[in-house]
């Protein structure tokens, strides 16, 4: 048998572009954030891809709070409650970043294509 | 043996790479879903968030029925301004007469007393009616703060927890304006009581999370728990921790409950010795294996302030804390600063419990 030629060098080379590419594409975090996971009382984690700009609104108990969702961002437009503390958050841009509605019983986080923690502590 | 030719090495190590990168490829593609299940609902006057390990394994109605009924039982038994078992204890603390504790309030009266002693009165949940005068005994907490000279006349002869008298399970108030508010204990016996709940309902693995505070039952087996601390001066995580099992993770924090009066801000964290919101902590972490204590150390080392924090955690036998001064920065034990992985870069400060000096600066 004979030794490498150009060919296998390049097999070689795309199998290992091909295998970093998937890892990437399936674990990759980075600092980009994915989706918004809206967390409520009473409700099963609801899931929005950041991936074009829209606004959702959120009913609970003390009202409706309003999310504006654009490409890799999201912030609490309005929420019940008179400390503004959901809107005070701002954007939520980087994975684990939240607000909290507390009179709407609901928390809103951001995070990548893999979740970076199991419970936020605040 | 016999030595292949050299020229056909490379062909060999080909062969053998290729399944192997194409395996890596296959394991790449497997991951399916997140490995736990979450159930969120209104309990204990907040959002309780369960994590539960693995997926797929419980039965989420049973759970979410049993612990919103324990929860509710506790928030009702424990509140410090509705009706309920401390709203009858209160009655009778102030009418000075004897009477026989509500079973629901005599261990959180005993754990007071005890952590009351231990902290020189910094922690002193027999001043319910200073916090009640700032404000904070209704829903949503509001103004106008208490005139100067009542809170000089109440901390001038102020209620502690030793002014409850006990004889087995009989007691008597020894101060007319003794009014107890757990507001900084509740909780963390509450998650207790939840993970023993949560056992007994046959979960193995869990995180038990209460308006941010939280607690894990048991740690599975392939990996830590993995915890994101907020930052309590934005929207960001200031750290990520990983927990084992049974860890509880409390925090008292000014952006909790409070409100705006004349452009400043009144937070619930009353330090009992000037009768005045808390100043130069915006907030104290603590993780303990012990949640009530946890709970009871986060407020004390808030109140005890930017200098006495240590040796307060020292007293209490805490060595794994972490403050965020009012102006942000960050300081913490070594303990402390061994678990957390700070998510952005900043100055933080180790300090020795026991040490009333800043010891050692970083990065």
């Amino acid at each position: 048998m004979r030794g490498l030629r150009w060919g296998d060098a390049l097999v070689v080379v795309l199998a290992f572009a091909l295998v970093g590419s998937a890892f990437g594409l399936t674990y990759g975090r980075g600092d980009t954030a994915a989706e918004l996971v809206v967390i409520q009382a009473g409700a099963a984690p609801r899931h929005y891809p950041l991936d074009a700009s829209r606004t959702i609104a959120i009913d609970g108990v003390a009202g409706v709070t309003t999310i504006r969702i654009e490409p890799g961002r999201a912030r609490c437009l309005h929420s019940p409650g008179s400390q503004g503390i959901c809107e005070r958050a701002g954007w939520l841009e980087r994975p684990g970043d939240m607000a909290v509605s507390l009179p709407n019983r609901l928390v809103l986080q951001v995070q990548g294509p893999v979740a970076d923690f199991d419970s936020m502590h605040f | 043996m016999t030595r292949r030719p050299p020229s056909s090495r490379p062909a060999a190590i080909l062969r053998l790479l290729l399944p192997v990168l194409l395996l890596l490829v296959l394991s790449a593609c497997g991951r399916g879903g997140p490995d736990t299940d979450r159930l969120t609902f209104q309990a204990f006057g907040t959002l309780v968030d369960l994590t539960l390990y693995p997926a797929g394994a419980h039965d989420l109605t049973l759970i979410e029925s049993e612990m919103s009924a324990a929860l509710g039982i506790m928030h009702t038994a424990w509140h410090a301004w509705e009706p309920g078992s401390l709203g009858l204890a209160n009655q009778l603390l102030a009418n000075g007469g004897d009477f026989y504790a509500p079973p629901s309030v005599l261990p959180l009266i005993e754990r007071a007393q005890a952590l009351e002693q231990l902290t020189d009165g910094l922690f002193n949940p027999a001043l319910g009616r200073l916090i009640a005068g700032w404000g904070f005994h209704q829903d949503e907490p509001s103004g106008p703060p208490p005139p100067a000279e009542w809170l000089e006349a109440l901390l001038a002869d102020p209620p502690r927890m030793a002014h409850i008298e006990r004889d087995g399970l009989r007691m008597r108030g020894r101060h007319p304006a003794l009014q107890l508010d757990f507001g900084g204990l509740a909780k963390g016996l509450a998650l207790a009581h939840s993970l023993d709940l949560l056992a007994e309902l046959g979960v193995e693995y869990a995180i038990v999370n209460a308006g941010g505070d939280l607690m894990t039952l048991g740690q599975p087996a392939a990996r830590p728990w993995r915890i994101g601390v907020r930052d309590p001066r934005g929207a960001g995580v200031l750290a990520g921790i990983h927990l084992g099992a049974g860890e509880a993770l409390f925090s008292s924090g000014d952006y909790e409950r409070g409100y705006d009066w004349q452009g400043e801000r009144i937070h619930h964290v009353i330090d009992p010795r000037s009768g005045r919101p808390s100043r130069g902590i915006a907030s104290a972490t603590v993780l303990h294996e012990d949640p009530a204590l946890a709970d009871a150390a986060a407020t004390t080392l808030m109140i005890a302030g930017p200098e006495q924090w240590p040796a307060y955690a020292q007293r209490l036998g805490i060595d794994q804390a972490l403050v965020v001064l009012e102006d942000g920065s960050v300081e913490l034990t070594a303990a402390m600063r061994s678990r957390v992985e700070f998510r952005r870069d900043l100055a933080y400060r180790i300090r020795d419990t026991g040490d009333m000096a800043p010891r050692e600066t970083g990065p």
